[in-house]
Order: structure tokens, then sequence, then C-alpha cells
């Protein structure tokens, strides 16, 4: 039997040992993402990619490898986001000889719109970071901020400076500072894990010493409800962000699996066999009560609320073979979305409320379709490099996180919507069922 | 696991206290911190730095909880180690048993009856070519068939614990026709 250690336990032993060490061992211990697959133009829209610059904050000769990793984190973030082509950072020397007088002039000499220039300080084991975005034709400051937090979380300085740039210079939200949650194999079972959106920080949070699967995020990122087999049979239990675990208060049988929340947080969308066999359930948790929405005979789980919270996508097995449905938050207009598949599960809303992404299961092997739900258009984007499930969409609609075996065994992967600029996020396999987070509060 | 008036008490308690705590924490944050960009200091003209700092949102989940406890092994009867209960296999996306299955059930049925003070659990597994989470409701369709099978048979079905695993826990590993076969069953394990 094969089995490779799991990377998230090597990183959780690296984590805590973080916890002792000053930062810079965790500057050079920690891997940087590599894409590990196509990068380049964003397909199919007339969007023009803004170019900046951004050179590592100045520091102390002491401080440079800190400044280094946030010039490195923020240039991958606003790199990642689509929004912007980041100039190579060979060409920053360039500026500082450039003949023109003005700041702004010298990086616009390079061919750079904007420029973030950042200062660097350390103080009482606290990152003081400054950073200025200019704009360099006109020259025009656009924020000159600091930005504070203990210098282990150097990296979420980093990614608040990415997320305010994104928000200045498109009007957009940013999603660098978004988490994903997933499972990954840990003793004899499987437990929560958690890492920044990026695939760095990996830590696990969870010792149940059982099998845990599909965590999914509370609506304001601080709740996570997954299957647990900690008591024997499958149930939901939630974690809370301190770290106690609660039950959920399920309608009983011994099968309570796939929960979602509502857009509010107030509901809990769940699989039970309360009655006999997998039914849809939702569990309002401030009276504790379930009710049931559907009732045949087949098989339905998987189910996924809207964004809006009024309509609910699920699985069922009542045409023969698994297939994606969609039916109101009550329960009632039943109707089938995919009719091309053989077998479909997993159905992920879309943000926006217009697409549904799911696996698809075609010639022994799942890829990950996107499915417009206005006219029923599909779109396959994975193609057959090993088997590509459980999609789950970034808070702004333009990633999608999948657990894929492309490279032997399951790691977790980001790509774009269209399936294009796919980037690796975990190594050494195990990994499975991820989450993205919605927009931290 | 029967919902009862004391487990939601319970459960509306934990939660009660949970919302409370963080109204505590909210209000216990330092109010010279602020958690959003400042806003008068976009735009302006070249300036000094503002003298605030911005602090990114907390961080969920410390790892406090790391490797307190040990991992639970199961307890397994001598019964199982002598396998008196044998195993029933499927046929891929199936939960139907077929004669060979209804053979073996017939001899656990009559071994069940004839030992009727132990609980049982009827686990129900699935291959791994399925999705996870349908597996699991599968793997329960598979229990259920099993148990229902026994209780027509005679057998107490207050005795049998149907629970699902999914594909979580596969015989063999692989992923080949063989491997699959093993791995569709409805696997027995006495647990009292």
């Amino acid at each position: 039997m094969r089995r490779l250690v799991p990377i998230a336990c090597a990183a959780t032993s690296l984590f805590v040992a973080l916890l002792a060490f000053p930062f810079p061992a965790r500057a050079q211990g920690e891997p940087q993402p590599q894409p590990a697959g196509v990068t380049g133009v964003i397909s199919g829209t007339g969007f023009t990619k803004i170019k900046i610059a951004v050179p590592d904050p100045t520091a102390e000769p002491l401080l440079r490898s800190m400044a280094s990793e946030i010039g490195k984190t923020i240039r991958d973030d606003l790199a990642y986001s689509g929004y912007f082509d980041v100039l190579d950072p060979i060409l920053y020397p360039l500026a500082a000889t450039s003949p023109e007088k003005e700041l702004e002039e010298k990086w616009a000499s390079l061919g750079a719109a904007s420029v973030v220039l950042g200062t660097l300080k350390v103080a009482s084991g606290r990152v003081d970071l400054r950073a200025h975005l200019m704009n360099t034709s006109p020259p025009a400051s656009l924020f000159d901020r600091r930005y504070g937090n203990p210098t282990e979380l150097v990296r979420r300085v980093a990614h608040q400076v990415s997320d305010d740039i994104v928000q200045q210079l498109t009007g957009q939200p940013g999603i660098a500072l978004t988490w994903i949650a997933f499972v990954s194999k840990h003793g004899k079972g499987k437990e929560l894990y958690l890492m920044d959106y990026d695939g760095e920080r990996v830590r696990r949070i969870t010792t149940t010493g059982s099998i845990s699967l599909m965590p999914t995020w509370s609506p304001a990122a601080q709740r996570l409800a997954y299957i647990s087999w900690r008591t024997g049979a499958p149930a939901i239990d939630i974690l809370e962000s301190d770290g106690r675990i609660a039950r959920a208060p399920t309608a009983g049988g011994t099968m309570n699996i796939s929960p979602d929340w509502s857009p509010d947080g107030r509901l809990i969308v769940y699989a039970s066999n309360a009655s006999g066999n997998a039914e849809i359930y939702v569990l309002d948790t401030t009276t504790g009560r379930s009710s049931r929405l559907t009732n045949s005979p087949a098989i339905d789980t998987s189910p996924s609320y809207s964004p809006k919270g009024r309509e609910i996508a699920f699985t069922s097995d009542r045409s023969g073979s698994p297939q994606i449905y969609v039916m109101d938050a009550e329960g009632l207009n039943v109707r089938r979305l995919t009719t091309e598949d053989v077998y479909a599960d997993a159905a992920a809303w879309s943000p926006k409320g217009d697409k549904l992404a799911y696996a698809s299961r075609r010639e022994g092997r799942f890829n990950i379709v996107v499915i417009d739900i206005a006219t029923g258009a599909a779109q396959q984007v994975t193609h057959g490099e090993g088997n590509n499930e459980n999609p789950r969409w970034s808070p702004d609609g333009r990633h999608i996180v999948f657990a894929s075996s492309r490279a032997g065994t399951y790691d977790l992967y980001t790509m774009r919507a269209d399936g294009t600029e796919v980037r690796r996020l975990t190594r050494g396999g195990d990994c499975y069922t991820p989450d993205w987070s919605r927009r931290v509060p | 696991m029967k919902m009862s008036r004391s487990h939601l008490l319970v459960f509306a308690l934990v939660a009660a206290v949970m919302l409370g705590s963080y109204a505590c924490q909210n209000k216990a944050k330092p109010s010279t911190v602020p958690e959003t960009p400042q806003v008068e200091t976009q735009t302006p003209p070249p300036a000094p730095p503002s003298t605030s700092e911005v602090q990114p949102a907390g961080e969920p989940f410390p790892p406090s909880n790391v490797d307190k406890t040990p991992v639970v092994e199961p307890t397994i009867a001598e019964l199982n180690q002598q396998g008196v209960l044998s195993t029933v296999y499927f046929a891929y996306n199936s939960n139907e048993l077929d004669d060979t299955g209804k053979a073996t059930l017939q001899a656990n049925a009559a071994w069940l009856k004839a030992h009727p003070n132990h609980i049982v659990e009827v686990g129900g597994h699935c291959d791994d070519r399925g999705s996870i989470g349908y597996n699991i409701a599968l793997g329960d369709r598979r229990a259920t068939a099993v148990k229902d099978y026994l209780i027509g048979l005679g057998v107490n079905g207050a005795t049998l614990i149907a629970i699902s695993y999914g594909e979580e826990q596969p015989v063999d590993p692989g992923h080949n026709e063989a491997a699959w076969a093993e791995n569709r069953r409805a696997q027995f394990t006495i647990k009292s």
C-alpha cells in the first residue's frame, strides 16, 4: 500500500515549531506556492490588467527576509487575483537608476501604472509595515497606511495590503485574507485542517481520532460544520473558532451528513436517514428543530444553499443514477438540472447564484463541470487528469478549489472558474473535501 | 441518536454561551486597533503615514488541541476475531442482495438468533469509484438492506445497528476490479 506522509501533518509540526522560534526560521522553512499549471491572460473578457510594481519593503538588514516574504506574498496575491500584471522584480533596480526626477516618473518609466512602496519595522514582536500605493501617471497618492500584527502573522499583513490594493484599484473586495478548510489523513482517521487561500500556513484544527469529512464554513467564517464518525454513526459536528466541538441536534437516525449553512447562518441543510433512507432536512439552529424537505425512496443528499437562500441544489438518484436537482428552500418545485451526465454529485453554488459547479463522472473519471442554471449550458473545466472532485467557489466567484488525484494521490488545487491557471495548494497527498471561506468579517 | 428535549436545551445553551462569548470578545478588543482600513487616509495629497495601524482580523482555531488526546482504538471482541458473522458483497452502485449474499445472511441470522444478547453493527461500505458524499448514503442503503433482510429472517432489529462508512474504510486500498469488489460490502462487528 502506497502511503505518503501527508504534507498537512508535516506542516503542522512546522507550525508548532513556529510558535517557539522567531520569525526568520519560518520564512526560510516554508515552501512558497508554485503555480502548477497554465498561467496567462484572462480568457473571454476585454479586461486590461493593471500594470503594478511591488518592490520588497525597505528594511534593516536583519528584517530583509521578512521584507522579501511580504513583497513576494503581495506580488503573488495580486497576480493570482487576475486583475494585475505584476512587473518582474528583476526590473525594479532600474527605477533607482532612472534619470527621471520624480519617484512616480521613475516607476512610470518601467511601465508601471501603479507602485506600492513599503517600509518595514519590527518592534516588540510586532510587524510595523507602512504601505504607500501610488499611481504613476499622472502622479497620485492613493493610500498611505500602516499595518500591524504579531510577527508570526506577517503573511496576514501582506494579504491585508493585497486586499486593500485590489479594493482601491478595482473597486472589488479581494480574497487574500480568506481560508480553505479541508480534511487530511491523520493516524487512522481524517482530521480537519486549515490553510490560507494560497496554500500556506497549513495547520490541523481537530484531534478527534476519528474520520471527519466535508467541512463547510459558516457565512461569517467563524464555524465549521462537518461530518464526524467520532461517536460511531456519521453525524454533524460544529467546530467553533475557539476549538470547541458541538454535536448538531439533527433529525435522528444513524446518518446525518453533508451540512451546508444558509446565507444568514441560522439554518443548516443536511441529509439524514431519520425516516429510513437519505432525505434532505433543514435544521433551525435557533430552535434545534429539523424539518424534512424531500420525500422519495431514492437517495437525496449533498445539499447546497443558493447564495440568497431561496433554493437548494442536491444530489438524487431517483432517476436511477446520481444527478443534480434544484428545489425551492421549502422543498417544492424539484427539477433536474443535469441531463448529460452519467453520475453527478457535490454541487456547489457560485456566489452570484448563476452557476453550479459539480463533479461529473464520465468514462470512469470525475471532472469538474460548471453549469449555467438559467440556460443549462454546461462547461467541463477539468480534463481527464486523474479524478477531480468536491469543487467549492472562492468568495469572489473567480476561482474554484477542488481535490484532484492528477499527481497520484489526492491533493488540493485551485483554478479560475473557466479551468485556466491551475495552482496546486498541497503536496504529499491525502487531502480531500475543501471549502473556501467567505471574506473575513 | 434520538433527539430529545434535553439535547435541544443543551444545544441552545451552548449556542447562547458561544454567542455571548463572541460578543464579549468583540467588546474586549482594544478600540485603538481599527479592523478596517482608515478611510481618511484615502486619496490624500502626499502626506506622512497615519499613526494608527490596520490589523487584519483575528485568527480562528488556535492550535491548542493538538495531540492532547490519544487516538482511540476500537475494541473488537474475540468473536469478531473468529469471524462468526460473514461479510456480504454487492454489485457496483447497488444494494441488491444476490443469492450468495442471502445465503451468507441466512447463516448469520442463525447465529444471531442463537446469540440474541449481542449488539451487532452492520457497517455499509463502498468502493472509491463513487463520490465521497453520495457513497455515504449508498453505504447506508447497503447496511439498511442487510439489516432489513435479517429482520425478515427473524433477527431482533433492536440488536442491529446499521452504520455507513462510505468509502472511508476500504479492505483493499487498490484501484482495480478485485479491490473494488472486496470493498463493496456490509461487514459485521459485534459491539457487545
